[in-house]
């Protein structure tokens, strides 16, 4: 690789002016978006930079307990984030929610440096922490979706759930068109992306690999790898969640359980 | 005559509500009730009197807070669950139906169950006992009136054979003349001691060719008799029902 452009705070603080095109276009139109724009300008330099410094502690550790630390502490936040959106008993929705993203990440990553990218050691943070990251963060925005979309329904159609115990189906039976529709929709988007991948956009470790002087034919091999890993990723993680999450909508009576207030 | 539910001491208490002005209200409060084998017993009473939660106590739907409710001498809470609602079908009011056709429906629950669908002439016959012999299988059930989907919901509790059938309101939209044509054949299988029949309705005809009517109010059965003697002098908590039934 022929190494790639530093850049410096100055540079990032030119970088500004693209934060003041957003400020204008919200003045002009009174979106009033300043307030949240300004968190989010700050909650980004922050954040990325706190994670900067993170990662070059945990690379210079170079120990695998620190490295599964990392990646247990992403599988936390995306757990909890991810069953935020749920509505009522986000909290038994987060254990589905982390359970079932650790679940699918713990295979694919299994799978990704076991069979495919062999690396020394077996928890070199440098490759081991960003792929894992994108796993958990598919493995996240799946699950959520899912949970989301048959939370919604399921209240929607508390009465037709009811109708079909009633009419002597198991609550399995019974949730099961509603199972079938969270997972499909939690899935459209992981879909679209491997419809368009190259098309509509240069996905970010393709775009990574190259400037850092990567070659362009090398860096599409890994995107290929990661895309068909995130797909993976989502679509087990989806899958445990839902199936799990449905469950508890009902006793093992087969009831319609009631809800926390 | 020997019984086919028995409720001893029912307490029930639901919570009504959303998040910050849920509240929790007494529906039924120490409700005792029993029904022999093969009776047609009408069930009334004010809205909220707990109708169709007794209903749902009888096939596990919800459970009870306190007392017991025994179905064929067992517990419900003893029975498997699963084969406690193919004995005792609960069809509500409002028509919900699953899948495309009336086939698709008819079937549902002997699908569920895991049973053999019986051959096209048994379904047949099924839609005849609810007054829907023209209606055919593969007719898409989008396209029915709320009557003829009410029915249909019946004929899909009736193929899974059931012992004690309960109906909600169920033929509240069926027209009169075919809803008593429906009703008479289960009256005709409950003198045959195949049925037990539980009718929620305020509709004084069907009531009058009832067996017996209990009155629910306050959580308890507040009244109960034959229909004549019922509806000659109905309890204050029931009269309002009845004025609107009789219509």
């Amino acid at each position: 690789m022929e190494g790639f452009v530093e850049l410096t705070l100055p540079d990032v603080a030119i970088a500004l002016l693209f934060v003041g095109v957003v400020a204008a276009v919200s003045a002009l139109n009174r979106l009033f978006l300043e307030k949240g724009l300004l968190v989010g300008t700050v909650r980004t330099f922050v954040q990325l930079l706190a994670v900067g410094y993170l990662l070059k502690w945990i690379f210079g550790l170079d120990r695998w307990y620190a490295v599964l630390a990392a990646i247990a502490a992403m599988v936390a936040v995306a757990g909890y984030h991810g069953a935020r959106r749920v509505g009522r008993g986000a909290g038994r929705a987060a254990v589905v929610a982390t359970a079932a993203i650790l679940l699918a990440s713990v295979l694919v990553i299994l799978l990704l440096f076991g069979a495919i990218i062999r690396v020394e050691p077996w928890y070199n943070p440098r490759y081991l922490i960003p792929l894992a990251g994108m796993i958990v963060n598919a493995a996240m925005n799946g699950a959520s979706l899912g949970m989301a979309t048959f939370a919604n329904s399921a209240r929607t159609n508390a009465g037709r759930l009811e109708a079909a115990l009633a009419a002597g189906a198991s609550s399995r039976t019974a949730a099961r068109p509603y199972v079938r529709e969270a997972v499909k929709t939690a899935l459209i988007p992981t879909i679209n992306t491997m419809m368009t991948v190259g098309i509509v956009q240069l996905p970010g470790a393709m775009t990574g690999i190259i400037l850092a002087g990567g070659a362009p034919t090398a860096a599409v091999l890994y995107q290929i790898v990661i895309i068909y890993m995130i797909a993976a990723a989502a679509a087990a993680s989806t899958m445990a969640a839902v199936l799990w999450y449905s469950r508890t909508f009902f006793t093992s009576a087969h009831q319609l359980r009631a809800e926390p207030a | 005559m020997e019984p086919a539910i028995v409720c001893q001491e029912v307490h029930k208490t639901l919570r009504a509500g959303d998040g910050e002005s849920a509240h929790h209200s007494a529906v039924l409060a120490g409700l005792d009730l029993t029904v022999g084998r093969g009776e047609c017993l009408g069930v009334l009473g004010p809205s909220g009197s707990g109708k169709t939660t007794l209903l749902k106590l009888i096939n596990r739907l919800l459970d009870v807070d306190a007392g017991r409710v025994l179905v064929n001498d067992i517990d419900v809470r003893e029975w498997e669950v699963l084969s406690l609602r193919r004995t005792a079908q609960l069809v509500p009011q409002e028509p919900i139906l699953f899948g495309a056709t009336v086939r698709d429906n008819v079937t549902y629950g002997l699908t569920a169950a895991g049973r053999e669908v019986p051959a096209d002439g048994e379904l047949v016959a099924l839609l005849a006992e609810v007054a829907l012999p023209e209606i055919a299988l593969e007719r898409p059930v989008a396209a029915l009136s709320v009557g003829q989907k009410q029915r249909v919901c019946l004929a899909r509790a009736l193929a899974l054979e059931p012992r004690i059938l309960m109906l909600d309101e169920t033929t509240a939209s069926v027209e009169p003349a075919a809803a008593q044509a429906v009703l008479e054949g289960l009256y005709g299988r409950a003198r045959r001691g195949d049925l037990t029949l539980l009718h929620v309705t305020h509709e004084v005809p069907k009531l009058r060719t009832l067996d017996r009517l209990v009155v629910l109010a306050e959580g308890v059965v507040a009244a109960e008799g034959p229909p004549a003697t019922i509806l000659a002098r109905p309890p204050e908590a029931a009269s309002r029902e009845l004025e609107r039934g009789r219509a």
